[in-house]
């Protein structure tokens, strides 16, 4: 499964869908309706969309009209799409929580929960296509902790009866490293992107390399430095500001300050308006970037603002 | 965004201040703030393409260079309190004493406790470095941000209280009805006010309120 939230991760989810399904996936996943929506506007009729909403409830009509499926993690989101009375049965991805304490149904409750979904399978208000988690990836011992959690869950499913549908426990890198976390479906997003996890193996190792590429053009040039018009208000981190080089066409250069709309650039000779310098992509990678100020790459690509032109090149 | 604080904080402006609509009002829409300032016109600094929308809301545009220069100008922009920032509970749980919170596990509960997943995550300008350092204001208390926050979606803990599903979450607003300031999440993540709020709005859908 792709996973495009978040306007495929800044990078254009229409873009990145169209493209996506050209090359063959047939399974999409997101967390927001409206996203859901989008991507079903430009995939092929036969492919699967997947959104997780949290707390979001006014698309969930048009949603599932668009035969979306929904993932459930609590029973209030469950009611309600049982009660429906729709003419379509909903299709359901039980999220179970196997120790991240975000969403998804407790152990707990994984009995009632079997008996409250067998009922309403039963009766054809809804239809199970899957059941889910999410891996802490805190250590390798508490991921086999929550594997061995998740395996319960659907077992205490196909105790009562039911047919667990589409697996799926893991993202990017448990798909990666741990194959028997794979199950039926794994869900990548970070790695689809070429983003490969902070502190973790480099991108040769993983066989990805960052798919964009944020380019900034030069606005001025004086002896000390270019100016580029990209800016912290166009989401680059101000603390990125002498942390970090940047890839010109004459090499890597210090970027040594982060403006609210401009930034600059240590200077090369025959630096020109008009040239551009790469603030992140394949040569300074945004995961680069975030372990120099302390986080992951999928938050310097997502905070990329919505205004900063997105455009699609085909490259080798 | 309030109205009567956005009208108080103009009426309080001197003459040599600049308002800063640049990126679509910060991201709240200029359809949404050119009207609210027929009543107290001020200089502002807009987007390259939309100086006449401005000057035909009757506002006097100032080139972006001079907006930036301080000594020319003082710069002002529609931060907390004129705005707030406001998000959801969207699940509560019970978690015993020692479970653990979101990725990593950075968070285990020290006591029997309940925890609220809230929508945003550093996605929507809900920052990453705030898991565990930060804290939200819900039904009137502080509840502290715990675990790493996701792209989507942070953690809160509310204690022994009960919190229904739906309840309002100020993530950003006025200090003096103990709703988290500004200068909290700078202190935080080291970054500047106007880069942590414009995320924020770029992302959410602003409305108007009295």
């Amino acid at each position: 499964m792709l996973v495009v939230k978040n306007d495929a991760y800044g990078h254009g989810l229409s873009t990145i869908a169209t493209a996506a399904a050209d090359a063959g996936i047939r399974s999409f996943a997101t967390s927001d309706l409206a996203t859901g929506l989008a991507t079903r506007a430009v995939v092929p009729a036969d492919t699967r969309v997947l959104a997780w909403p949290t707390g979001e409830r006014s698309l969930l009509a048009d949603a599932i009209a668009a035969e979306i499926e929904i993932g459930v993690g609590d029973f209030e989101l469950l009611a309600l799409l049982i009660d429906r009375h729709a003419t379509r049965r909903t299709r359901v991805h039980l999220e179970v929580d196997t120790g991240l304490s975000r969403g998804g149904f407790r152990p707990d409750q994984w009995n009632s929960l079997a008996s409250t979904v067998s009922a309403a399978v039963t009766s054809g208000a809804i239809e199970l296509a899957g059941v889910w988690s999410h891996i802490a990836e805190a250590s390798d011992d508490d991921d086999d902790d929550a594997r061995s959690r998740y395996d319960e869950a659907v077992h205490a499913l196909t105790t009562a009866g039911l047919t667990p549908g589409i697996r799926h426990l893991a993202a990017s890198a448990a798909s990666w490293a741990r194959p028997e976390f794979r199950y039926d479906a794994v869900r990548i997003g970070a790695f689809a992107y070429g983003i490969r996890p902070a502190g973790g193996p480099d991108s040769a190792t993983l066989g990805i390399r960052p798919i964009a590429r944020l380019l900034a053009p030069v606005v001025a040039v004086d002896d000390a430095a270019v100016t580029v018009a990209v800016g912290s208000r166009d989401g680059l981190f101000s603390s990125l500001a002498g942390a970090v080089d940047v890839a010109t066409s004459a090499g890597l250069r210090p970027l040594r300050e982060v403006g609210a709309e401009v930034s600059r650039v240590g200077s090369w000779p025959g630096a020109r308006v008009g040239d551009t310098v790469e603030i992140f992509g394949p040569a300074v990678e945004p995961t680069a970037l975030a372990e120099a100020v302390g986080t992951i790459g999928e938050e310097v690509v997502t905070r990329i603002a919505p205004w900063v032109p997105r455009t699609t090149a085909l490259s080798p | 965004m309030s109205r009567s604080r956005l009208h108080k904080w103009l009426a309080a402006m001197s003459g040599d201040h600049v308002l800063d609509l640049r990126h679509d009002a910060w991201g709240i829409g200029l359809e949404r703030v050119l009207p609210l300032l027929a009543e107290n016109p001020c200089a502002v600094c807009v987007d390259a393409a939309e100086g006449d929308r401005a000057r035909a809301a009757g506002l006097v545009v100032v080139e972006a260079s001079l907006c930036d220069n301080p000594l020319v100008a003082r710069r002002e922009t529609l931060k907390p309190p004129v705005i707030r920032v406001l998000s959801r509970v969207a699940t509560t749980k019970r978690l015993r004493a020692g479970d653990g919170v979101s990725y990593g596990l950075t968070w285990r509960a020290k006591t029997d406790t309940t925890v609220a997943l809230v929508a945003g995550g550093y996605a929507q300008g809900v920052v990453r470095a705030l898991g565990n350092r930060a804290s939200v204001l819900v039904e009137g208390e502080r509840a502290p941000i715990v675990g790493r926050v996701a792209m989507d979606v942070c953690v809160i803990d509310v204690g022994s209280r009960v919190v229904r599903s739906g309840t309002e979450v100020v993530l950003l607003g006025d200090p003096e009805a103990n709703e988290p300031p500004v200068a909290e999440w700078v202190s935080v993540t080291g970054l500047a006010p106007d880069e942590v709020v414009i995320p924020l709005c770029a992302r959410g859908t602003a409305v108007v309120v009295p």
